[in-house]
């Protein structure tokens, strides 16, 4: 791991003293010993801050965004997952692949910041992470803290399908095993929800989404969710419609629309990084909303997952004579 | 068909959600589709799943 974070930071070095592009995008130490967060380097000296590890849950796509319409070169540090991200940036035309250098690492899987973070003692200071294969090692300066892969990573690492960059002008490291479980069914949990009747279902997603704050937080960070003015704030922003309309008890059916609209507008374009889930601060399982829509688009136009290369057209962005059509 | 899907998965009755191709020359198709689409409605009953929906 230690090689990897000096290749990276050896590289955006080098792109930014060659004034090759004007800011490197990637992962800098954390306010924590659970963390890390997005840091942007401009200089040669910033570059020494970046860091890599199995902290690094953000997905770093997303911040291309923010510079799309100027004219600099960024380089934009990411994991396999997030690489998906780029691939349907690029696709969509929301930004220039000639503006754009992609910082590839290889990633074994990332740990559970709700997990781990109840085992690392307060205050504690991380001095370095090893990776000694079946377990990440924490070594702060209150002992080491031993989190063993099959425990401790997220969700999404287990059902992993790209853990090395599908997209890459520069590799940091050599490819390392993925994290997915061997035989693990990514529809498993759709089709439990599916297997539910009706009344089960509504109040399972009517339970969910009563929580919901309308924060728009998984709107904020998905890769996918790239329209300079979303929908939901043409009239109003969403957390004060909430207040003028009613109680948020009140607003569920609003809720719903809410979700049910996102859900549809990331077809074919949810690459399944799982930010949404992650940043959600009532913990709803968004990601069992987008998966069931990538489940579909494969049972009903062979679709794969979104953003693993930039030759395959979304499957509701073009047009077959064999698509099912029965509406006509 | 993805939308009706996904209606479903949360709770809705897809049977709500209904799309048809119509021409502009086919104003006799139009009156019968809405004709089937209310009698469905209104066997399905009221929607209170949405009914504070502004």
């Amino acid at each position: 791991m230690k090689a990897v974070i000096d290749n990276l930071r050896r590289e955006a070095v080098r792109l930014l003293a060659n004034d090759e592009v004007k800011m490197v995008i990637g992962y800098g130490e954390g306010t924590d010993a659970s963390r890390t967060t997005p840091y942007f380097a401009s200089t040669p000296e910033q570059s020494a801050a970046f860091t890599w590890g199995p902290l690094c849950a953000n997905n770093l796509a997303k911040h291309l965004l923010d510079y799309r319409y100027e004219d600099t070169r960024l380089a934009v540090v990411v994991k396999g997952c997030d690489s998906r991200g780029i691939n349907r940036l690029l696709q969509d035309l929301q930004f220039p692949r000639e503006r754009l250098v992609v910082l590839g690492v290889p990633c074994g899987g990332q740990l559970d910041r709700n997990l781990i973070a109840p085992e690392i003692p307060p205050g504690a200071r991380l001095q370095g992470i090893e990776d000694t294969g079946k377990v990440y090692v924490l070594v702060t300066d209150k002992g080491r803290l031993s989190f063993p892969k099959d425990r401790f990573l997220m969700p999404k690492c287990y059902l992993c399908e790209t853990n090395m960059p599908v997209v890459a002008d520069f590799m940091a490291g050599d490819p390392v095993p993925s994290p997915a479980r061997e035989g693990s069914d990514r529809t498993a949990e759709v089709n439990e929800i599916e297997a539910l009747d009706v009344a089960a279902r509504s109040s399972f997603w009517d339970n969910e989404f009563s929580r919901c704050l309308r924060c728009n937080a998984c709107r904020n960070v998905c890769p996918a969710c790239s329209c300079k003015e979303c929908v939901f704030e043409q009239a109003v922003p969403g957390w004060q419609q909430s207040g003028i309309i009613g109680s948020k008890a009140n607003s569920l059916p609003e809720n719903m629309v809410f979700h049910l609209v996102r859900m549809f507008h990331v077809i074919g374009r949810c690459v399944d990084c799982g930010e949404c889930e992650r940043v959600c601060p009532v913990d709803i399982p968004l990601r069992l909303l987008y998966r069931k829509t990538l489940k579909d688009a494969h049972i009903l136009y062979g679709a794969g997952t979104p953003g693993m290369s930039t030759e395959v057209q979304s499957p509701l962005s073009e047009f077959s004579p064999e698509d099912p059509e029965e509406f006509m | 068909m993805l939308f009706k899907q996904m209606m479903e998965y949360v709770g809705l009755e897809p049977d709500r959600l209904q799309i048809r191709w119509i021409s502009g020359s086919e104003g006799a198709k139009v009156g019968e589709v809405a004709r089937e689409m209310t009698e469905r409605i209104r066997a399905l009953g009221p929607n209170m799943k949405m009914r504070d929906v502004k």
